[in-house]
């Protein structure tokens, strides 16, 4: 008998990091989430990241997907059914619907001012 | 290239064998590909011709057409021309069955690409070729007409009183990355370079200075690590070298981690330390492929290389308001810091 995979909690997919809520390491949001209605899209795809130099993309079916902001600024990805994060270099990564919404974590890198700054590429 | 070659769909008249359908389809690609990167000179007649049967077909009068030698060009003479306060109108949502549906996806393009959407005609010609044509009479004569906008100029922004078409580039160099599929790349000048000065230095698809395709000897320790772009910064080291840039930071790593990942932390007089995380790309490079620059060799696998720069404590950023406490000079900790976490929290269950 086959069992059932164990749904993917914590994936990286490039410079894209997503995070299930029932992970340990999960932020919950904080305060109230403000969805993103000038997210980019191309294709009617929402864009979570764009590669400047190359023109690659991670994004999500913008019919089921909607990208929020908590107080914070933390990123959030709320879907309604299972799909996939597609990009033109990393392939495809499925994620399930969940109870709250995915994080979604763009990594950062310090600078010479003293702070940092979300990765670009 | 001024004129248009419709060739009969073999399919239409007999069944064909998959070794046949791979045939035409390579031929497609292969004739497309070509009208794709042209370096031809546009041809004006062709053009004013195509563009006088677009404008029609939208219910206009034919306007001139004016061939310019570049975007530079392009871009002045339609300032130029909105000074004169000409209404734009855009024949792509007149005409040109229904493919441009605003609705679709929420924005309007008010420019077309010419020879660039030569990939887009050679889909539906693949499928007359291959017998599997679908489209009506009259979207068939509308695709006849689009082509000849493709197969005789580049970009062309269509206007009220005139359309403004640039002309075709006098260098355009690609790569086959992966099999089948190609990027800008060149390493001894411009991979796409126009007759009015405008061009584009790329190196195997990511866009970089000048001086990093025609001086990578001039390139210094600095540039690279005040470069903000990851994807840059990158081709910049392969130009410059790995191990030249490694002997400019002046560190032999402190932490490498089983997977080949590196730490390195250098120490700058009246400065705070510089540390540096030289990362594996998560995904290997497409089979068929040959390794090029800073790159991670895995068996018959390889793997672009990342510098990124974390904080010197290893503190983990989530972003401005959120750093955490400082961690031990290792790999794991290092990379777990830039998504805002601690070493023991990093544990990915999918990489790609």
């Amino acid at each position: 008998m086959c069992r059932k995979p164990k749904p993917l909690q914590f994936i990286r997919q490039g410079d894209v990091t997503l995070i299930a809520p029932s992970h340990p390491s999960y932020r919950r949001p904080e305060g109230k989430l403000t969805a993103m209605r000038d997210q980019p899209t191309l294709d009617n795809r929402l864009v979570l990241a764009y590669g400047e130099a190359t023109g690659h993309h991670h994004s999500v079916d913008r019919a089921v997907a909607t990208i929020s902001l908590d107080e914070g600024g933390v990123t959030y990805l709320t879907i309604a059914e299972l799909t996939e994060v597609q990009h033109q270099e990393h392939g495809a990564a499925v994620i399930e619907p969940m109870a709250e919404p995915w994080q979604v974590v763009i990594p950062s890198e310090w600078t010479d001012a003293q702070e940092p700054r979300a990765v670009v590429d | 290239m001024a004129t248009q070659t419709r060739k009969q769909g073999e399919g239409a008249t007999r069944p064909l064998s998959p070794e046949e359908e791979a045939r035409i389809t390579a031929e497609v690609v292969r004739e497309y590909y070509q009208i794709g990167t042209s370096t031809e000179r546009a041809d004006p007649k062709a053009l004013q011709d195509a563009w006088d049967k677009l404008y029609r077909r939208a219910g206009r009068k034919p306007v001139p057409v004016l061939v310019v030698p570049g975007p530079l060009a392009a871009h002045a003479a339609i300032a130029l021309w909105q000074a004169g306060q000409l209404d734009l109108i855009n024949p792509q949502v007149d005409t040109l069955l229904d493919w441009a549906d605003p609705k679709q996806n929420g924005a309007i393009s008010t420019w077309f690409c010419g020879a660039h959407e030569a990939y887009w005609v050679a889909w539906y010609r693949k499928k007359e070729r291959l017998g599997k044509n679908q489209l009506t009479p009259d979207q068939q004569e509308q695709l006849d007409e689009y082509e000849l906008t493709v197969r005789n100029g580049l970009w062309a922004w269509p206007y009220t009183h005139g359309v403004v078409v640039c002309d075709r580039p006098t260098v355009c160099v690609m790569e086959e990355f992966p099999p089948q599929a190609y990027r800008l790349h060149c390493e001894t000048g411009p991979a796409l370079a126009f007759l009015d000065g405008w061009k584009l230095y790329m190196w195997h698809g990511v866009r970089v200075s000048e001086q990093v395709i025609e001086a990578p000897d001039t390139l210094t320790r600095d540039q690279v690590l005040k470069e903000d772009n990851a994807e840059v910064r990158r081709a910049v080291i392969a130009r410059m070298g790995a191990a030249k840039f490694v002997e400019l930071v002046g560190a032999k790593p402190v932490d490498t981690d089983k997977q080949g990942n590196e730490l390195y932390r250098i120490k700058r007089p009246d400065d705070t330390d510089l540390v540096l995380v030289r990362m594996i790309n998560s995904s290997p490079e497409p089979f068929g492929t040959t390794p090029t620059g800073d790159h991670y060799v895995d068996g018959a696998r390889w793997f672009k290389r990342y510098w990124e720069r974390v904080h010197p404590a290893l503190r983990p950023m989530l972003n401005k308001e959120v750093i955490g406490e400082p961690q031990k000079d290792t790999v794991r900790n290092a990379i777990a810091s830039r998504i805002g976490l601690r070493g023991e929290q990093y544990a990915p269950d999918f990489e790609s």
